[in-house]
């Protein structure tokens, strides 16, 4: 293998390493002191490449440089993203409020949604500053800032109705969750069963005097229930007493009303996106490092081509 | 021995690099609210259009312009039977000075409502807000919640708990005086 070529491979491998963070935002990798002696390893070994390719005196040598330029502009935006990038972060907020977000100087206003919302993840958060327009993050769409990036991650959610045996609708409280009066769900806390853990979370039925603990299985923990046949995730609710005292337990696929304790509960089974920031490579510094590398080499390539043609040499010989 | 030097230098920057390269390594999740609706004074009052125990939907927007005293309830819960007396009284006084009070039931059917309106004698505006939106975004942590909203559509104030009727009286007494 050439030198070019080892360092032409050298130079995409840091390039495709830094990208990695906008690709995958928030791994734990990209902060881990192997990644970054890695892209440290390659801006150095890149920078002598470049500098030596420079001081070659010929045109195919400046091109090649310019080339590892465009690389090593993207390999050190990476560097920088994890020295002076934001932390990892998760924010999790109840659809309707709002909280600030320190690490970004903003306030990530949380979306109302309601059960079709839920069945169909669709909710958006809104990130307001004093300073600018107020920027809307959909599913999907991840935003890039100077060194972060802010993106929406579907979390386990549902909505609950509860009914009495007349019909009526009942209100539905989290005496212990982050908002009171919401019918909700988020799951924000893990129950460990064989070994595995579960997002629950609680609710109350105050008009009758429930608690009831939600326990989350994804559509992958149907073997948890052998003979039951779920098309999708599914909720156990465990119903109690003011008192403490068991009323009973039931199984309930998303909107499909179960009894229970003289209510009928009805859970809406599907996402709420959760809020996170990670620190990524700056986006100017990536595009221009990448559209120098790959000019650098298309100009490479066709004074390589040209130098053939005028030698009468065909270039596929 | 020059190479050798600059081989040094090299591995020494790397090595201060890797060193420094703590900065988005920590991973943390946090969560909204509890904060309660008293820290929402000075926000702008979001509304949302609601059916109304009086049949066509309704919402807080409506009553722009007007003092509101809005008042987040249900009928299972025993302060807000308590406090809706004075309520009543407090909507009968104010309700030629410009003062609206505006009651929000918490997720509850008009026939329920409706029964207990009628049981407390209740004339003012209701609400129907079957999916407690109100009591997400005005982030109530209990019932009843009154937020009073001035003239001009913000908040002037948000109190958890019951108010006797002179604690109405001094919580709309700011967003009165000012013209």
């Amino acid at each position: 293998m050439s030198d070019r070529l080892a360092l032409g491979a050298l130079a995409v491998a840091a390039i495709a390493a830094t990208l990695a963070q906008d690709v995958v935002p928030g791994l734990d990798a990209y902060h881990g002191w192997q990644y970054a002696t890695g892209l440290a390893f390659a801006a150095i070994v890149l920078l002598a490449a470049m500098w030596r390719a420079l001081r070659s005196g010929r045109s195919g040598g400046r091109r090649f440089a310019f080339a590892l330029a465009g690389a090593l502009t993207v390999t050190i935006g990476g560097l920088a993203s994890g020295l002076l990038g934001p932390d990892t972060i998760t924010v999790r907020g109840t659809p309707g409020t709002v909280t600030p977000v320190p690490d970004l100087g903003v306030a990530a206003f949380f979306g109302q949604t309601d059960a079709a919302g839920i069945a169909a993840g669709n909710a958006a958060i809104t990130l307001r500053s004093r300073s600018a327009a107020p920027v809307d993050i959909v599913p999907g769409h991840p935003i890039y800032g100077s060194m972060s990036v802010e993106y929406l991650v579907p979390a386990a959610a549902a909505f609950i109705d509860a009914h009495d045996a007349n019909g009526n609708h009942l209100t539905i409280t989290q005496p212990q969750g982050a908002a009171f009066l919401s019918p909700i769900l988020l799951f924000p806390a893990d129950q460990p069963i064989h070994g595995k853990s579960f997002p629950i979370d609680t609710f109350a039925v105050p008009a009758f005097a429930r608690i009831v603990r939600t326990l989350y299985f994804s559509a992958a923990d149907e073997k948890m229930f052998p003979h039951a046949d779920f098309k999708g995730p599914i909720v156990l609710f465990s119903m109690t007493g003011d008192d403490g005292a068991q009323v009973g337990l039931s199984i309930a696929e998303s909107q499909k009303p179960v009894k229970l304790g003289g209510i009928t509960l009805e859970a809406t089974i599907g996402t709420y996106p959760r809020l996170a920031v990670a620190s990524a490579p700056p986006l100017a510094a990536s595009s221009i490092g990448v559209a120098a590398f790959l000019a650098g080499l298309g100009a490479l390539s066709m004074a390589r081509r040209k130098r053939i043609e005028s030698a009468g040499i065909s270039p596929t010989a | 021995m020059r190479s050798i030097g600059m081989l040094a230098a090299v591995l020494g920057g790397m090595v201060l690099l890797t060193g420094c390269y703590g900065g988005g390594g920590t991973r943390r999740t946090f969560d909204s609210g509890g904060a309660g609706p008293r820290g929402l004074a000075g926000a702008p009052a979001v509304s949302f259009d609601v059916p109304s125990l009086r049949g066509p939907a309704d919402s807080l927007a409506a009553y722009r312009g007007k003092i509101v005293v809005m008042n987040l309830w249900a009928t299972w819960c025993p302060p807000c039977k308590e406090e809706m007396p004075d309520l009543q009284r407090f909507y009968i006084a104010y309700k030629n000075k410009g003062v609206v009070v505006l009651g929000i039931d918490q997720g509850e059917s008009a026939g329920a409502v409706r029964a207990f309106t009628k049981q407390y004698g209740v004339t003012f505006p209701v609400l129907l807000d079957d999916d407690q939106q109100y009591g997400r975004a005005y982030a109530a942590v209990g019932l009843p919640t009154t937020v009073v909203v001035d003239r001009s559509g913000h908040i002037a104030a948000g109190i958890d708990g019951l108010l006797t009727l002179a604690q109405m009286r001094a919580a709309i007494a700011p967003a009165l005086a000012a013209r």
